[in-house]
């Protein structure tokens, strides 16, 4: 699906734009931002905060029961 | 007069296609019936490395094939089989066509599921039109039954012929005990898909590295599936890869280490795994080896893989909390879920019984029809 989705006109032309000299570097700019971890909603999400919240909690926990060093 | 042992094919094209051909060799050599058995890269879709190829192909010995070696492998009456766990497009296609179907002499087309599938569908979908199907867990196979077999008729029996099982998903021979042995080492096994952030990920590393400071007599290992130059074309790509964000943590303990080993070097020398996928999960369980899923890390609720994920391994046993993976709490393996995951271990028997069985020439109909009309007459 993606080997064909890569073959349309529009995404070669978004291809060969991001080439230009002059719109390439801000249009491969915004990809890098969209494929970012955060530009999906979820990752700031109030449950998902909590529960990265919670995890690292535990974690720290432990980390400070061993020591940080071996 | 003695049958002559049938060839068989066995496809592949990239990490996940070959360690199935090379673990499918294994089991169909080590079936009593003895058969000959070529290994066959399909090359428009080849996505291997020199290093994988010499880990899993040490000798070499293997056919490439094009569309048209593909088209005279299935057509040119030279293989009894061709078994692979990727119905690829080409051969699906030449499937597809009656002519093609009904021709004497064709190798038969074995398909497996590619591993474990959490939304199967289009897979089955996929291998509609092949010979015969293996499919697992044992609810996949009734569901195929239900919605991809065509029923029988007069002149042809129901097809395609449905088998239960995997070599991936071979019934464990011994189940870990519930306490961690004394020797071996704790491995990590990663995955490209999940954790599917970066945080999510360097979470993971730091959980290994406090796992590592508060076992200083064993090595952690975080296995990776391969190294960040290979695999570039291959399906799942890894968008974080443990090597880079592990460059950026200083602090990491002596005894955390990285490896690309092989799964099986990994399992001979692991006295627990601990993972986040199935795959992965599913090759501990089947050697033995005491297992820890974990699926809490940061940003799980990103991670689409972790519902079907939850759901597959839910009466497993296997799924631990951060404080248990920690502590490296866990239990064995609930008898029932294995039964129904695994098959048993005499699946290459049966892949070679299924051979010889869709190799048999097939009763003319109007003989066939004959001889039910006399069973059935008074």
């Amino acid at each position: 699906m993606i080997k064909n989705l890569k073959k349309t006109f529009l995404v070669q032309r978004i291809y060969r734009l991001s080439r230009n000299s002059l719109l390439g570097l801000p249009l491969r700019a915004l990809v890098r931002l969209l494929r970012h971890d955060g530009a999906n909603v979820a990752y700031w999400s109030r449950t998902n905060r909590r529960h990265n919240r919670a995890q690292r909690a535990v974690l720290a926990r432990f980390e400070a029961e061993t020591g940080k060093r071996p | 007069m003695t049958r002559r042992a049938p060839r068989i094919l066995l496809l592949f094209s990239d990490d996940s296609t070959l360690i199935f051909a090379a673990r499918m060799r294994g089991l169909l050599r080590n079936a009593d019936a003895p058969s000959e058995i070529v290994m066959g890269a399909y090359l428009p879709e080849t996505a291997l490395s020199d290093r994988q190829l010499r880990q899993f192909l040490p000798d070499g010995r293997y056919e490439i094939l094009d569309k048209p070696a593909l088209t005279e492998a299935l057509m040119g009456g030279h293989y009894d089989a061709i078994v692979t766990s990727r119905v690829y497009g080409h051969l699906d296609f030449m499937l597809s066509k009656a002519l093609n179907r009904q021709k004497a002499g064709r190798a038969r087309v074995i398909a497996f599921l590619g591993g474990l599938d959490f939304f199967p569908h289009r897979g089955m979908r996929n291998r509609r039109n092949c010979d015969a199907v293996y499919l697992f867990p044992r609810s996949a196979c009734d569901r195929f039954h239900a919605t991809e077999v065509r029923p029988a008729t007069p002149e042809i029996p129901a097809w395609p012929h449905v088998g239960f099982g995997h070599p991936a998903f071979l019934h464990p021979q011994k189940t870990p005990t519930a306490t961690l042995p004394e020797k071996g080492d704790i491995y990590f096994f990663t995955q490209a898909l999940s954790p599917s952030t970066a945080r999510g990920r360097m979470h993971m590393l730091k959980v290994m590295a406090a796992i590592a400071r508060r076992n200083p007599d064993r090595t952690v290992w975080i296995k990776l599936r391969h190294l960040p130059n290979e695999n570039t074309r291959h399906l799942h790509r890894e968008r974080h890869d443990y090597p880079s964000l592990a460059e950026h943590s200083p602090d990491l303990p002596a005894n955390l280490k990285l490896t690309a080993c092989t799964m099986d070097e990994a399992m001979r020398n692991a006295a627990l795994g601990i993972t986040c996928t199935s795959t992965a999960a599913i090759d501990l369980v089947r050697e033995g080896v005491a297992t820890i899923i974990h699926l809490d890390y940061l940003d799980r609720s990103l991670d689409p893989l972790v519902a079907p994920m939850q759901r597959l391994f839910a009466d497993s046993n296997l799924i631990r909390p951060l404080d248990d993976l920690l502590h490296l709490r866990f239990s064995p393996p609930d008898p029932g879920w294995l039964s129904r995951m695994f098959c048993p271990p005499d699946l290459g028997a049966d892949v070679l019984r299924v051979i010889s069985m869709l190799n048999a020439p097939a009763r003319p109909a109007a003989a066939h029809d004959k001889k039910s009309r006399t069973a059935t007459q008074p």
